[in-house]
């Protein structure tokens, strides 16, 4: 109604305009909102978005939607817009705004975004239809704990190649998450590989669940334990089978003195 | 340099191309080959393997990836086809394939022909790079021609689209979708239950060996070492053409009296010509057309030599069977004699008979089946071996074909016109048939050669005078083009008195069951080599070869005697499912 010179007066000279953004994920107010480009992400994300819950520390924010790239907190001054976005190895895409916390796991992150694409594609060129089903399961390697030092280097590989070869935009951003945790946020496949250990405690594979000597032999965990895994008796420290365990993390929430340990 | 033509660099090297020309085409001229799996010049473009990838320049200096087949030329671009990022990529995408294609090469029928185990060995690849899931389909053996078996298909689409733009038929398609696709007919249906009229043009364009013959080299193998039944052979005009490139002649390479030693060799007794029985089909269907002319209809009388073509007919043209000749093909003239009149003449049952038909074409092997092709219960022809096959049991038995010396096929069923052997050429049935009619209703004027059904044109057309007559003659080949001329034929816009349709491009030459490659130059140059070795014949009209008239005159009487129509005519009917 107000006409195109309005709206062009508003953003940035080379990105003019407003965007609409979904925002979601660890801040106080989520829902559909309009800004101008250019804003920082910081602003949007603590100022629109209220900035993270009580307690909860921000790691990062995902970009562009299921092919979109992983920006981490460090980075929250960028302007948004087209090119400021691609640089990060992120895309501006449908406008997701994943906002992530310390108990996001970015491997696990990535992986699950790229399962999306994966499952998404639609079998006509040979990088995106085979390829992106490789680096599907070096993932899922990794967050199970068998991954290798030379799988991130084909990692790197597969994706570029993907990205540049793929017919369509949905192989060429297919890469993008792996692309931008393995740039920003290698330490924590280094963790999945080396030691062994998923940092957020979310990869099940790489999870185990013990009691401590400070527990108080209640019995609320093993009352509470969906497959009876637990067991022990009044004055003695409390056992979890490891054979049985599922890895719920039931026992860890239930625990009313912090004697469940997970690692 | 030419208007209108743009220049470009590839690799450093100036080009001139006409707009639109693509990079991949643009390389070749100047003799670079870039390496394709899906890319074929005779479909539309599919950009589907993304082998043939290279590097542009941006105008920032930066570059990016294109596929070279669907991108087309633009004035001062610069392109490189062989940096080391391409490398990469083209060495990354061959071991993504490989990671989903079964590790057998030495078991597999593309073994040294296959083009996926080329690309291995000119990138270097030693090892197979990615473990992981496979797609696990399958094989569909429910053909008696042609069998499936997606496990090795990389899904380049080729065979889909030369159903369905070529010949027009559509029995392949895309099922599934991302990783579980499967280049298969739509339904799940075996292709035994769908419109697939067996012609084997997916199978000559198959890079890999996903589409393959269904073998009969090990049970000719068998009844050659038993011994046990009189063997005989026939030999279709196209092979002498073809075989030669098996054995590395080039194409159009002519080896018509080695082809009778090797035979011997391998333990036939006697060595019978197809184009025997295509002389026969002349007289036969030449007949026809004179009663047709005589009788003012059904036109136009249509060839039936190709069994692909009566499928496709059959299937989606059920209309024109009125319009069909019903004389055999030249195979099942030559099976239906050799266990007729050959069997009365040497005293031996028809069952104490075996027949070997070694063809170009992998519908062949359908058609044997038909029950309108037995007597008794007793096929007229036992097995068919396609050229490719003929080639296997050749190796078998130890037997190089260029380096044997000459010999002749046997009488009577194993001489030939030159006529009998222009079937091999799209446009050739037709001329072979108009050399005998012309004779007959002008003595005297023997006309040879017919230059409008010459050459390589999908749809050939021309009239000819033949006494007071005026004939509209069409010859097709490629059941594509035989759509567009029934379709306006039965529209009223075309009238055609005389009709031949091949089903596969470039007619028998380049049959399904030819060597590989089979690609548009090669047909060429078999077409070439058949012209060559009809005009070598002392005889070149069917009605002047002696064994024709010994068979009239000993056996069936005259061209559609009672005797003729029985033996050597046929029938066809509608067949499920209907095609559109």
């Amino acid at each position: 109604m107000k006409g195109v010179e309005w709206f062009r007066s508003v953003g940035t000279e080379k990105c003019p305009g407003t965007k609409v953004f979904s925002l979601t994920g660890k801040v106080k107010s989520t829902g559909l909102i309009e800004v101008p480009l250019g804003l920082p992400l910081s602003e949007l994300i603590d100022h629109i978005g209220g900035g993270a819950p009580e307690g909860i520390r921000v790691k990062s924010v995902q970009a562009g939607g299921p092919s979109g790239g992983c920006i981490p907190l460090e980075r929250f001054d960028t302007p948004i817009d087209y090119d400021s976005l691609k640089a990060l190895g992120s895309i501006m895409g449908s406008g997701g705004l994943v906002v992530t916390d310390e108990n996001t796991c970015m491997v696990a992150f990535a992986r699950f975004f790229l399962a999306f694409t994966q499952h998404e594609s639609c079998g006509k060129c040979i990088p995106c239809r085979e390829g992106t089903k490789r680096m599907l399961e070096i993932l899922d390697r990794i967050t199970q704990g068998q991954g290798h030092l030379e799988d991130l280097d084909e990692l790197r590989n597969l994706a570029s190649v993907i990205q540049r070869t793929s017919a369509c935009g949905l192989g060429q951003s297919a890469p993008n998450p792996v692309l931008s945790t393995l740039r920003f946020f290698e330490k924590e496949y280094l963790a999945h590989i080396q030691d062994k250990c998923c940092p957020s405690g979310v990869c099940k594979s790489l999870l185990t669940f013990h009691i401590l000597d400070t527990c108080r032999s209640c019995g609320l965990c093993a009352r509470n334990c969906p497959v009876s895994c637990i067991s022990g008796e009044k004055g003695k420290v409390y056992l979890i089978d490891q054979d049985r365990c599922i890895k719920c993390g039931q026992c860890y929430r239930v625990c009313p003195f912090g004697a469940v340990a997970k690692n | 340099m030419q208007k209108d033509f743009i220049e470009l660099t590839i690799n450093d090297i100036p080009v001139w191309v006409a707009p639109e020309t693509t990079l991949l085409d643009a390389a070749r001229a100047i003799g670079v080959s870039i390496p394709t799996l899906c890319h074929d010049p005779q479909l539309t473009v599919t950009g589907a393997c993304r082998l043939c990838v290279v590097e542009v320049e941006n105008k920032d200096g930066t570059t990016r990836l294109e596929p070279s087949c669907s991108y087309p030329a633009q004035a001062g671009m610069v392109v490189r086809t062989n940096t080391r990022e391409v490398r990469n990529a083209r060495r990354v995408i061959i071991e993504l394939i490989l990671a989903n294609h079964p590790h057998a090469c030495q078991t597999c029928v593309r073994n040294g022909r296959c083009q996926l185990q080329s690309l291995c060995r000119e990138y270097s690849i030693d090892e197979y790079k990615y473990e992981g899931a496979r797609r696990e389909v399958p094989k569909d053996t429910s053909t008696v021609a042609i069998t499936r078996h997606p496990d090795y298909c990389i899904n380049c689409g080729k065979c889909v689209k030369v159903c369905r733009e070529v010949q027009e038929v559509n029995a392949l398609e895309f099922v599934n979708r991302g990783f579980s696709i499967v280049t298969m007919p739509a339904l799940n249906l075996p292709l035994s239950e769908t419109v697939c009229i067996l012609c084997g043009q997916c199978l000559l364009k198959c890079p890999v060996a996903a589409i393959r013959d269904r073998s009969y080299v090990r049970e000719v193998e068998a009844v050659l070492d038993e011994k046990k039944r009189l063997l005989t052979v026939q030999v279709a005009p196209a092979i002498r053409a073809s075989i030669g490139e098996l054995f590395g002649l080039p194409p159009g390479s002519l080896l018509t009296r080695k082809i009778p030693t090797a035979l011997r060799r391998l333990g036939f007794q006697h060595i019978f010509d197809t184009d025997f029985g295509a002389d026969m089909a002349v007289m036969e269907e030449g007949h026809e057309l004179l009663e047709r002319l005589n009788a003012g209809g059904p036109f136009p009388l249509i060839t039936s030599c190709s069994p692909g073509w009566v499928k496709f007919m059959e299937h989606f043209y059920p209309e024109f069977i009125p319009n069909m000749s019903s004389t055999k093909s030249p195979q099942q003239i030559v099976g239906t004699l050799t266990k007729t009149f050959f069997a009365e003449r040497r005293g031996v049952a028809p069952s104490e008979v075996y027949q070997v038909a070694i063809m170009p074409c992998s519908a062949k092997k359908w058609e044997i089946g038909l029950p309108q092709n037995s007597r008794n219960g007793l096929p007229d022809v036992d097995a068919v071996l396609t050229t490719r096959e003929f080639a296997d049991l050749l190796r078998l038995h130890e037997i190089d074909l260029p380096s044997l010396p000459d010999s002749d096929f046997d009488l009577l069923l194993g001489e030939s016109s030159g006529a009998g052997v222009m079937f091999g050429a799209p446009g050739g049935m037709m001329e072979a048939a108009l050399r005998t009619v012309c004779s007959i209703i002008e003595p005297g004027s023997d006309r040879l050669e017919f230059p409008v059904l010459r050459g390589y044109g999908g749809i050939k057309e021309g009239s000819l005078i033949v006494g007071d007559t005026e004939l509209k003659l069409c010859a097709v080949h490629g059941l594509g083009n035989a759509r567009k001329v029934l379709d306006a034929i039965k529209s009223g816009e075309k009238t055609v008195h005389f009709l031949e349709v091949m089903a596969c491009p470039g007619g028998c030459v380049g049959g399904g069951g030819q060597p590989l490659p089979t690609t548009e130059d090669i047909r060429k140059r078999r077409i070439e080599a058949i012209y060559a070795e009809d005009r070598s014949k002392p005889v070149r009209l069917s009605h002047r070869n002696p064994a024709v008239q010994e068979i009239y005159s000993s056996f069936l009487g005259q061209p559609l005697s009672e005797k003729a129509h029985e033996l050597l005519h046929t029938g066809y009917s509608a067949r499920e499912p209907h095609g559109i």
